[in-house]
């Protein structure tokens, strides 16, 4: 581990003490990333290479790419550490001494040296590899690249950190660039392979003859080489493809332009014909490779300075079939006439050229499971990455049947029995509305039409589960003589639409407290502030008869409703008026029923209901803070499957309910059941809450919001007296 | 007798059978336990996909380090109900059929609310730098750092009267190509956002990170120099101007500094054993 740090300081010394911009253009934070499974489990022991793009100030360093390595330690993290901290270092060493920047260290693990193994690339605004290395770290303008140096036998792929940006000023003890994860069962590479041709290549291990090039026959990653025998002014290959859109890549070797009239001279060196006088490097902008695909000159390389060592892409066409690649270069020793100039090569560009072809491309991704519960609708938008072209169309596939239904993100909820869809609209997306529980594979495919490429497609399981109903608490404080059980579906936990506690809050109130005697039984905690208390002793429940004792203390207990069925005329008139309360007193056998809504307005309203439940058949509601409702009653209370307000936010029910037995919520049928909305208070020896939506997955079926105006409003008549305040003699 | 017997022999077979048929399924069903956390048993099937996950899953070390990952998930799951953070279920944890993605749910809800708990403050530093060596710009220096402290005196006094927001005074930092005599950078160095708990660092000038503490949440801080340290620089010297806008702060004396800490008081607690 100390010779891990140690090793990276000396790297990081020599860069900035060989630079010569002011410290803020040489100057990177620490940087700090992780490798991880996709589980994030720590991948240690692989290495990172840390990229530079090239810097702003230096338009020839975006001719080269510099590199940088760190190992990954036993939490998979990989560090770059800052270079001021290297600034404290003794000066001494070369960049090319380190072994992360002079590449003599065996990063893909395959028992060759970087140095012995891969072309060195050019260094970009210096000659000196060392100096070079200095300046393509902490560039201003500079951007990065993290990527893990696969081991050679290793399937799996890593994902990529690109184009991250860092704030140089301040050097930052905290700056993570990401996550790079590792991905063992990767989808497998577009249909047609890359193609890569390394010229001056080494002996061993074989690999297969340029000159019989035929693309179709490569596998992914394959390599062929031009032998130095078949360099020359010009190359000519044939290959073979599948067709469509390309990007041919090529990177040419170091060499210098020198004016013209200037030749080959004795030591290989240029010399000016005739006077013998000296020979300059040109400095303007010449070619000094040609391509041609299929005789149709394709791009030209051009010099910007004096080597020519640089990397260039250009896009091509490709014939289904055979096609011919034409590569024309000077070569060391030969002049170039360019528009009746003509400039002497020296250098080797064909001997180190290297060639590859990247294909038109593209990947759909998707997460790799999507919980859902059964009549739940949600938008699947895929990541789709393109490359060299546009996807056209994306295709969506389930399989098995019967457990999810597909259709456009245009229409909501799909019908059920459509297991394919696909869109052509420039957002691709299709919405899935889960049938029945059970996992289903979700298949995404693309195309792209006119370069006649198929996407990477991706799968994720749809987990359909059946919700059960469940309900739901806001502001209010929750108090049981029993247990709580409740489960929140497991999509509130990551959906924003539905709060993943039992008591939630409104605004900046308090979610209130649940008070137990038995426990709390969730798959989610009770409140936001976790305010639970569990296995206490026995609460007192308030009754039918203490609110009949108080009224007959106050002599207004009398009875006079005496039909059973009640509507708004009735609440609205008569009743005995007590400190500006009405009274109500009710007395069975037979049950009381409200047979249609009530709204009392600003009035306020008590209602005893002795020997007989309650059934309520219409949505009660009144002005908030104005009015007020209380029903008290013996027996039961039954709200009708009918009472429901089908306006988010509003309630069905305000008011009191106490009852000496139940509240029953009232259920008809899954399919018909709509969410009952109480906003008060409910206090009950049973809770019976019987509705279950069609739609559990994010709504409560029943739900309670505490209403502070209530007990402002409360009837001073029903507030226990707690002290008695009593002059006495001194 | 022979009856008898007969009878007899044909019970126990069928007891036999019917016993060996349940430890049969039981034993095809029932994946090994590698390691017991407190009260959970850890699987060996558990073990198995996550090293099917990894790159070096033949590697006996990364066998290891796998199962100390899953017993830091388990002793955070029990730790987080112990809290009251998270209630267990079997749906994802102490069984070997558990919902994998649930499970890392439960995980994450324990951290971040475990990370809420600690004392934090977050906010925005607005920097404006000057070039600091020998190839010190146009303005030398001492002109370059007037010339930045003017600019951002004029940005903090604005900020702190309300006349603009934090963000405004980096848009206007970036903006200001005249900045571009004081630090090529000056676009990308205009603005650091922070989020940081007890013991975490901020930028390389530790006086100045200590002074974030210092400042109220939705206040303005004075501006401050930032120093830095270099042989290039020639010792320490000060290379930039700083202010920052404290955003939010939790200063509770929270003995936990990060949620390593937190966890570390549950390790000593949580007794493990390991099968292998």
């Amino acid at each position: 581990m100390y010779k891990f740090s140690a090793l990276f300081l000396v790297f990081l010394f020599c860069f900035l003490y060989l630079s010569p911009e002011s410290v803020e253009a040489g100057v990177i934070p620490t940087i700090r990333g992780y490798v991880y499974t996709e589980n994030k489990r720590p991948i240690p022991g692989v290495w990172v290479a840390m990229t530079n793009s090239g810097c702003k100030w230096c338009p020839k360093c975006l001719r080269g790419k510099a590199t940088r390595y760190a190992k990954t330690n036993e939490k998979g993290e990989f560090v770059f550490e800052p270079v001021y901290v290297a600034d404290y270092l003794q000066p001494g060493g070369t960049c090319e001494s380190n072994p992360a920047i002079g590449r003599m260290i065996d990063t893909d693990f395959d028992g060759v040296l970087d140095a012995e193994e891969i072309p060195k690339a050019p260094s970009g605004c210096m000659d000196n590899g060392a100096r070079a290395c200095t300046y393509e770290f902490g560039c201003w303008g500079a951007k990065y690249t993290f990527s893990v140096v696969k081991p050679f036998n290793l399937t799996g792929e890593f994902s990529k950190l690109t184009e991250v940006d860092f704030n140089n000023a301040l050097v930052d003890f905290t700056i993570y660039p990401g996550e790079i994860i590792y991905n063992p069962d990767p989808p497998p590479v577009s249909n047609t392979p890359t193609v890569s041709l390394y010229p001056y290549a080494k002996e061993e291990p074989p690999f297969p003859s340029c000159l019989s090039l035929n693309i179709l026959q490569f596998g992914s990653g394959e390599v062929c080489r031009i032998s130095q025998d078949e360099c020359k002014s010009q190359n000519d290959y044939t290959f073979f493809s599948p067709g469509g859109n390309a990007v041919l890549k090529i990177y040419t070797g170091m060499g210098h332009l020198w004016d013209q009239g200037c030749k080959q001279g004795p030591n290989n060196d240029p010399q000016r014909s005739g006077s013998g006088g000296v020979c300059d490097q040109i400095s303007q902008t010449y070619e000094a490779v040609k391509v041609l695909v299929n005789g149709v000159e394709v791009g030209r390389t051009v010099d910007l300075g004096t080597d020519v060592n640089s990397y260039w892409e250009f896009p091509v066409v490709l014939n289904n079939g055979s096609n011919t690649l034409s590569i024309k270069h000077i070569i060391a020793g030969e002049s170039l006439s360019i528009e009746s100039e003509s400039v002497f090569y020296k250098g080797a560009i064909c001997a180190e050229d290297s060639i590859s072809f990247v294909p038109s491309s593209c990947q759909v991704n998707l997460p790799p499971a999507i919980s859902l519960s059964v009549d739940e609708t949600r938008q699947i938008l895929p990541g789709i990455e393109s490359r060299n072209g546009s996807v056209d169309e994306v295709t969506f596939t389930l399989e098995p049947l019967g457990y999810a239904s597909l259709c456009s993100s245009n229409l909501g909820k799909c019908q059920a029995g459509i297991y394919t869809y696909t869109d052509t609209s420039p957002v691709f997306g299709a919405n899935i509305t889960g049938i029945s529980s059970g996992n289903v594979r979700l298949n995404v495919s693309a195309k792209m039409i006119d370069e006649k490429v198929d996407c990477v497609s991706a799968d994720s399981t749809i987990q359909v589960f059946s919700q059960n109903a469940w309900f739901q608490v806001r502001n209010g404080n929750v108090i049981t003589n029993s247990n709580i059980s409740v489960q929140i579906p497991p999509v509130c936990i990551s959906n924003p639409i539905c709060s993943p506690y039992f008591i939630t809050k409104r605004g900046g109130n308090s979610p209130g407290l649940a008070l137990l005697s038995g426990y709390y039984n969730s798959n989610v905690n009770v409140s936001e502030k976790n305010w639970l208390v569990e296995r206490l002793r026995s609460f007192e429940q308030v009754n039918f008869e203490f609110f009949e004792s108080l009224t007959r203390s106050e002599g207004i207990y009398q009875k006079n409703l005496t039909k059973s069925n009640i509507t708004q005329y009735d609440l609205l008139n008569s009743g005995i008026q007590h400190n500006g309360y009405y009274y109500y007193f009710y007395e069975g056998p037979e049950n009381l029923n409200i047979s249609d809504d009530i709204s009392l307005g600003s009035r306020k309203v008590v209602l005893l209901v002795k020997n007989a439940s309650l059934f309520i058949n219409g949505n009660i509601n009144f002005n908030d803070g104005q009015g007020f409702f209380m029903a008290i009653t013996d027996k039961n209370i039954y709200v009708s499957p009918d009472v429901y307000s089908g306006i988010n936010n509003v309630p069905a029910l305000e008011g009191i309910f106490v009852a000496d037995e139940g509240f029953i919520s009232g259920s008809e049928d899954e399919d018909f059941d709509k969410q009952l909305f109480v906003r008060g208070t409910v206090i009950a020896e049973q809770l019976s809450l019987q509705r279950n939506l069609k739609d559990n997955a994010t709504k409560p079926a029943e739900f309670f919001e505490f209403a502070p105006d209530l007990y402002m409003n409360y009837p001073s008549i029903f507030s226990k007296k707690l002290f008695l305040w009593k002059e006495i003699t001194p | 007798m022979k009856k008898f017997f007969l009878i007899f022999y044909s019970g126990v077979f069928v007891v036999i059978f019917v016993v060996g048929v349940i430890f049969y399924f039981y034993s095809r069903e029932s994946s090994p336990v590698v390691a017991v956390v407190g009260e959970e048993k850890i699987y060996l099937k558990d073990l198995e996909y996550e090293l099917s996950l990894h790159p070096n899953r033949n590697d006996p070390n990364v066998k290891e380090l796998i199962l100390d990952e899953l017993i830091k998930d388990s002793i955070i799951l029990q730790a987080g109900n112990k809290e009251g953070k998270i209630f267990l279920s079997p749906a994802f944890y102490n069984s070997d059929n558990k919902n994998y993605e649930f499970r890392f749910q439960k995980i994450n809800q324990v951290k971040s609310l475990v990370q809420e708990e600690l004392d934090f403050v977050s906010g925005t530093i607005v920097t404006i730098w000057f070039f600091n060596n020998d190839r010190a710009g146009r303005f030398g220096y001492e002109g370059g750092k007037n010339s930045a402290y003017k600019k951002i005196k004029s940005l903090r006094d604005r900020v702190s009267n309300g006349e603009i927001t934090i963000d405004e005074a980096v848009m206007e930092v970036k903006s200001d190509t005249t900045l571009f005599d004081l630090d090529f950078a000056y676009q990308t160095n205009a603005k650091i956002d922070f989020n940081i708990t007890k013991g975490q660092r901020v930028t390389f000038d530790e006086e100045f990170d200590k002074l974030i503490w210092t400042v109220e949440e939705g206040d303005v801080s004075d501006i401050y120099p930032l120093r830095e340290n270099s042989f290039v620089l020639g010792g320490l010297k000060e290379v930039a101007y700083a202010f920052f806008y404290v955003k939010a702060r939790k200063i509770s004396n929270n003995e936990n500094t990060n949620f390593e800490d937190w966890l570390e008081n549950y390790k000593k607690d949580i007794p493990v054993i390991k099968y292998q």
